[in-house]
C-alpha cells in the first residue's frame, strides 16, 4: 500500500522542504542604499551607505569601497568610517575629469571585504563633469589592479537589489507555473489518447489536469501579482508576459465554459479534447515566442537572461529545483482526486439510469 | 491521417468544391441583404460616436477605435457562419459534404467577407475621421495578414460552438485570447503605418503576424480532422 503512494509522500516531504530551506536560508549582505548619489568630478564626498544582513563591524578596517564605471575604470575610497552593523560612510576624491566624452554617467558603489565578499549597487551613481580631458581621467581612473574583489562563498541566498527577501517567491511562484504547464502538457496528451482511442478515463484524466493546471496558473497570476507589488511598486502593470499569462488562463477558462456549453457528452469530450490540442500550442507563443520580441521586466525575455547567474545560484537551485518536483506531484495529487471523482459520479449515474 | 489527406489532395477535386460552397454562401449573403445593411449601420454608428465625441482625435485612439469596431465586425460575422448550415441545408453541409472542405470554404469565405468590411470600415472611418495613412499598400497588406488569421481562429470557435448553447458568448469567450494579440500588433504596426518612425521597418514588423497565421493554419490542418472523425 505504502508502495504506491510513495510520490504522495515525497510531495509532502519536498514541500515540507522547500517550506522549511525557502525560509529560513538567509540572504547574502548587500548595499540598501548610498547617499548622497549625485557628485560633479572634482568634488571631496562622503557616501554614506546603509547595509543589509551586514556586519560592517566585524574586522570593520578591511572593508575597501568603490566607485566602478565599468571595468577597466574604477575609483576606491580613501576612506571608511564604520558607524554600525548597518551603517557606514566611504571618502571619495573624485577625479577633475571623467574617461567619457559624455558629460553625466552612471557608476556602480561596490564594497568589498575578504570575509564578506563583494556587494554591489549597479547605475545608482551619477557622475557630471563640466569639461572633457580623456587623458587626465585615464591617468586618475585607470585602476584595474586595485580592483580584486572577494567572493563569500556561504549557504545563503543572493542579494539582488529591488527583489530583497521576496526572492523567496521564485519556489512559489516560478515553480507554479512551470508545474502549470506540465499538467497542460500532459492533459493534451490524455486529449490525444481519447481522440484515438475514445476512453472516457483519458477525457476525464485531461479535464482533471486542466483544471488543476487552470488552479496553479491562478495561483501563478496571484504570487506574481504580489510580487509585482513588492518589486515594481504595482499589482499589474502592461508588461507583455505578465498580459500573455492572463490571456492564457482565459484560454484555459474557454476550455471550461466550452466543456459546460456542449450537452451532447460524445460531442463535449471529442469538442473539448481538440480544443484542449489547440489551447497548448496556441499559448506556446503566447508565452514563449511574444515575450522574446518585445521588452520585458520578466528575465528570459526582452533579452533578459532566465536562470543565468544573475538571477540564479546553486542555493536557489537547491531550493528551485525541489519546489517545482513538489508542485507537480502536489498538483498531480489534486488532478488524481478530482479524476477519481468525475469517476466515481460518472459510475453512479451510470447505476441510476 | 496522411492517407486520408493524400485523397483529400490527388483523389478529390476539392477546389471546386470549396469554390461552390463560398459561391453557396456569398448567395445566401446576398439573399439576406439586411445582415449586410446592418452590419453597414454599426460602422456608421460606431465612426459616428467617434466622430461626435472624440474631439482631436490621434493616431493612437484612430488605430484603436479602427482594430476594435474591426473586432466587433469579426464576431458579427464569423458568428453567423454555421447558422445556415444547422437549419435547412443541414443534411447537404454535414452528410454530402468532407467536414474538412465545408471548413475551409467557411474559413475562406469569412476571410473574404471580413477583409471587405475592414476595407468598408476603413472607407466610412476616412470619410468621418479622415486620417491619412501613410502607406496605403503596406496598410492593406497588414488588413489581410490580421483578417485572415482572425477569420480561421473565428470559423474554427464558430465551429466548435456549433452544437454548443449560447454560441455567440461561447465563440467571442473562445476565440477572443487568442485573436487578442494578432489585434495588438495589428493596432502597433496600424500606428506606425498611420505616423513612422525612423527606425520602422513594414516587412521586419509582420514576420510575427505571418508566423501566428502559418501556425494556426497547421494547427487547424491537424485539430479539425480530430473533431468529427469518430
Amino acid at each position: 500500500m505504502l508502495y504506491d503512494k510513495w510520490w504522495k509522500i515525497l510531495a509532502v516531504i519536498l514541500f515540507i522542504y522547500i517550506l522549511f530551506f525557502g525560509i529560513l536560508i538567509p540572504l547574502k549582505p548587500g548595499i540598501l542604499n548610498v547617499s548622497p548619489s549625485r557628485f560633479n568630478a572634482g568634488d571631496q564626498v562622503s557616501v554614506k551607505v546603509e547595509g543589509y544582513n551586514s556586519f560592517f563591524l566585524k574586522e570593520a578596517e578591511l572593508w575597501r569601497a568603490f566607485i566602478k564605471i565599468d571595468s577597466t575604470h574604477s575609483l576606491q575610497a580613501y576612506e571608511i568610517n564604520v558607524i554600525s552593523d548597518t551603517e557606514l560612510s566611504s571618502k571619495f576624491n573624485i577625479p577633475a575629469n571623467l574617461p567619457s566624452n559624455l558629460n553625466l554617467l552612471s557608476a556602480s558603489f561596490i564594497l568589498d571585504h575578504p570575509k564578506s565578499g563583494a556587494m554591489l549597487i549597479p547605475s545608482k551613481i551619477i557622475l557630471s563633469q563640466d569639461s572633457i580631458n580623456l587623458a587626465s581621467a585615464e591617468s586618475s581612473w585607470l585602476n584595474k589592479t586595485k580592483l580584486k574583489l572577494h567572493y563569500r562563498s556561504s549557504f545563503e541566498f543572493p542579494y539582488r537589489n529591488i527583489l530583497y527577501e521576496t526572492i523567496r517567491n521564485t519556489f512559489y511562484h516560478v515553480s507554479l507555473w512551470f508545474a502549470m504547464f506540465i499538467f497542460f502538457g500532459f492533459s493534451v496528451y490524455h486529449s490525444i489518447k481519447f481522440l484515438k482511442h475514445h476512453k472516457i478515463e483519458d477525457d476525464l484524466k485531461s479535464n482533471a489536469l486542466v483544471n488543476t493546471g487552470i488552479l496553479f496558473g491562478i495561483l501563478g497570476l496571484l504570487t506574481g501579482s504580489l510580487w509585482a507589488r513588492f518589486t515594481w511598486d504595482t499589482w499589474w502593470t502592461k508588461d507583455i508576459k505578465l498580459n500573455m499569462s492572463a490571456l492564457t488562463m482565459l484560454i484555459y477558462i474557454a476550455y471550461i465554459v466550452l466543456r459546460a456549453s456542449i450537452q451532447d457528452i460524445d460531442k463535449k469530450r471529442r469538442i473539448s479534447s481538440a480544443y484542449n490540442i489547440f489551447a497548448l500550442v496556441a499559448v506556446i507563443p503566447l508565452i514563449f515566442v511574444l515575450p522574446r520580441l518585445t521588452d520585458s521586466l520578466h528575465p528570459g525575455n526582452g533579452g533578459n537572461p532566465a536562470f543565468g547567474s544573475d538571477d540564479m545560484d546553486n542555493v536557489l537551485r537547491m531550493v528551485f529545483y525541489p519546489s517545482v518536483i513538489a508542485f507537480t506531484l502536489i498538483g498531480l495529487w489534486i488532478a488524481s482526486l478530482k479524476y477519481r471523482l468525475d469517476y466515481c459520479s460518472l459510475k453512479i449515474e451510470d447505476i441510476d439510469e | 491521417m496522411t492517407s486520408y489527406f493524400l485523397l483529400l489532395l490527388l483523389g478529390m477535386n476539392w477546389h471546386h468544391q470549396v469554390a461552390a460552397l463560398i459561391r453557396r454562401d456569398f448567395l445566401f449573403e446576398w439573399r439576406n441583404l439586411y445582415q449586410i445593411g446592418a452590419i453597414l449601420g454599426f460602422m456608421l454608428g460606431v465612426s459616428y460616436i467617434f466622430y461626435f465625441y472624440s474631439g482631436e482625435i490621434s493616431a493612437r485612439s484612430w488605430s484603436l477605435a479602427y482594430w476594435v469596431s474591426l473586432l466587433f465586425l469579426s464576431f458579427f460575422s464569423g458568428g453567423k457562419i454555421f447558422e445556415s448550415d444547422l437549419g435547412e441545408c443541414r443534411f447537404y453541409s454535414f452528410q454530402l459534404i468532407n467536414p474538412f472542405i465545408h471548413f475551409i470554404s467557411k474559413s475562406i469565405f469569412v476571410i473574404i467577407e471580413l477583409y471587405i468590411y475592414s476595407i468598408m470600415l476603413w472607407l466610412v472611418f476616412w470619410f468621418l475621421l479622415p486620417f491619412k495613412i501613410q502607406f496605403g499598400i503596406q496598410w492593406l497588406a497588414l488588413l489581410f495578414i490580421c483578417i485572415s488569421t482572425i477569420g480561421l481562429i473565428i470559423s474554427f470557435a464558430s465551429y466548435i460552438s456549433m452544437s454548443a448553447t449560447g454560441k455567440q458568448i461561447l465563440i467571442s469567450i473562445l476565440s477572443l485570447p487568442i485573436v487578442f494579440p494578432i489585434l495588438g500588433m495589428g493596432f502597433v504596426i496600424g500606428m506606425q503605418l498611420i505616423e513612422p518612425n525612423i527606425n520602422f521597418n513594414f516587412i521586419k514588423s509582420i514576420y510575427p503576424l505571418l508566423g501566428i497565421q502559418f501556425f494556426c493554419m497547421a494547427l487547424l490542418i491537424f485539430i479539425i480532422p480530430l473533431i468529427w472523425k469518430s
